[in-house]
C-alpha cells in the first residue's frame, strides 16, 4: 500500500506455519471491512457536535445468509451434486447433530439462529448512522 | 493542557490508546496524501489520529486497509480501543474537549481492561462441497426433494425449490452451530474472551474473534493450528492477527 511508508512487520510466528491453518497478510480487502465496518468503538455515542460529515465510500461487505434466492442457490447446489454411487459416510458425530427426524424447520429459523450469532441489525443500522 | 499545539483542521480518529504509547516514526494513515499519524495525549489516554481532507470522500480500499493497518501496529504494543471505520473530528482542540476530557475515565478504564491482550480472528470455510454432501447424506427430505427435482428448474415458483433450499440453509446453520462449540472447545481454554460472528457467506463454516494474553499466544496459535490440521479435509481455517481488539471495545456509555 503506497499509503503506509511504514513497513508493519508482523512479529515471527511462534510455531512454522501449517499447510493447514492460513495466515493471510496483508489481510483480504474483505477481512479488512468486516473488521473496520462492523466492529469497534461508534464515535456517535461519545460525539456529537464536532463530527465532521467526510462522505464515506464504505460498501456493505455483508451477503444476507438467509433469503429466498439464497435458498434457491442452495437448491441448485444441491441439485447439482454429482453422488458417487455409494452415499458419502458423514465424518464422525456430525450425523447425531442433524437428526434425520427432527421436525422441518419453520422459515425463520434460520434468521433467528443467526441474529442470535451475530447481531447483524444493529451493525448496519449504526453504518448507516455513520455514513450520513 | 498547558501549550494547547494542538493539529488543526479536519482529523481522522483511528482509536484511543495509553498516554504512554509512542507511534513508529513514518506512520502514516488514511487520506490522500497519507495523513502521519500522531498521538493527542489527555491525562492516561491519547487519540491516535491524522490530518485529513474535508473536501475528500474517505472509503477507498487504501483508506480501509491504513485504518486497519494503524490499528494493528498500535496493538502491537500497547493497550488500543479501536474506532469504527470513518471517524473524523473537527480539529485536535475539538477531540482533547468533546472526547479525551469528558470520557477520560471511561476510556482509561476499558483500556485497562484490554491491557495484554491482543484479538485474534479465525475464519473457516468448508471446503468444496463438503458440507453440502454430508447434509445430503444425513436429512433423508433433502435427498427425496433433489430426486424430485431432477430435471426441473430450480426457481422461485417452486414450492419444492424453496423448501429444498430452505432445508439445506437450516441443516447448514445447524451444522455451523455445531462446528462453532468444536472450534470454543479447542481454543476457549487458551483465551479470555470469545466473541462469535454471524457468518457472512454460504460457504462460511466459523467466524469468531478471540481476546488473547500476550503470554498465551504461542499455546493458542498451536491449539489453531492443531484444529486446522484436525479440520483439513472439511474446513479450511485462517488465522488474522494479532489485531486491535475490535470485538472486545464493546459499546461504552456515551
Amino acid at each position: 500500500m503506497s499509503t503506509t511508508q511504514y513497513e508493519y512487520q508482523p512479529p515471527a510466528h511462534y510455531y512454522p506455519p501449517s499447510p493447514y491453518l492460513g495466515r493471510p497478510s496483508p489481510s483480504s480487502l474483505r477481512d479488512v471491512l468486516e473488521l473496520i465496518l462492523d466492529k469497534g468503538l461508534v464515535i456517535d455515542i461519545f460525539v456529537r457536535v464536532s463530527l465532521v460529515g467526510i462522505e464515506l465510500l464504505t460498501i456493505d461487505a455483508r451477503i444476507v445468509v438467509a433469503s429466498v434466492d439464497t435458498y434457491l442457490k442452495f437448491a441448485r447446489e444441491v441439485s447439482r451434486l454429482d453422488l458417487p454411487r455409494a452415499e458419502p459416510r458423514l465424518p464422525g458425530g456430525v450425523g447425531q447433530v442433524i437428526q434425520a427426524a427432527e421436525e422441518p424447520a419453520a422459515p425463520g429459523a434460520s434468521q433467528g439462529g443467526q441474529g442470535k450469532q451475530g447481531e447483524q441489525a444493529p451493525a448496519q443500522q449504526s453504518r448507516r448512522e455513520q455514513a450520513t | 493542557m498547558p501549550g494547547g499545539d494542538w493539529p488543526s483542521g479536519p482529523q481522522y480518529l483511528y482509536g484511543i490508546t495509553t498516554s504512554s504509547a509512542g507511534v513508529p516514526p513514518g506512520l502514516h494513515g488514511t487520506g490522500h496524501p497519507a495523513g502521519r499519524v500522531v498521538l493527542l495525549r489527555h491525562g492516561a489516554i491519547a487519540a491516535i489520529i491524522s490530518s485529513v481532507r474535508a473536501d475528500q470522500p474517505l472509503g477507498t480500499p487504501a483508506d480501509a486497509r491504513a485504518h486497519a493497518h494503524v490499528l494493528a501496529v498500535m496493538a502491537e504494543a500497547a493497550s488500543v480501543l479501536p474506532m469504527r471505520f470513518g471517524a473524523v473530528m473537527t480539529d485536535g482542540a475539538a477531540i482533547v474537549a468533546e472526547l479525551l476530557i469528558p470520557h477520560h475515565d471511561t476510556l482509561a478504564a476499558a483500556l485497562a481492561r484490554l491491557d495484554g491482550h491482543q484479538q485474534f480472528t479465525i475464519k473457516g470455510k468448508y471446503i468444496g462441497q463438503a458440507a453440502l454432501r454430508e447434509v445430503l447424506a444425513a436429512e433423508p427430505e433433502v435427498m427425496r426433494l433433489r430426486r424430485l427435482l431432477a430435471g426441473r428448474e430450480i426457481d422461485a415458483y417452486s414450492r419444492e425449490s424453496i423448501r429444498l433450499g430452505e432445508l439445506v440453509a437450516s441443516a447448514l446453520e445447524r451444522k455451523r452451530m455445531a462446528d462453532l462449540q468444536i472450534l470454543v472447545g479447542a481454543l476457549q481454554p487458551h483465551a479470555a474472551a470469545l466473541a462469535p460472528r454471524a457468518p457472512s457467506a454460504a460457504d462460511d463454516a466459523v467466524d469468531a474473534a478471540f481476546l488473547v494474553l500476550r503470554r498465551q499466544r504461542p499455546a493458542f496459535e498451536q491449539a489453531a493450528e492443531e484444529l486446522a490440521r484436525h479440520w483439513r479435509s472439511r474446513i479450511r481455517l485462517r488465522l488474522l492477527g494479532p489485531l486491535a481488539p475490535y470485538d472486545f471495545s464493546g459499546t461504552l456509555p456515551g
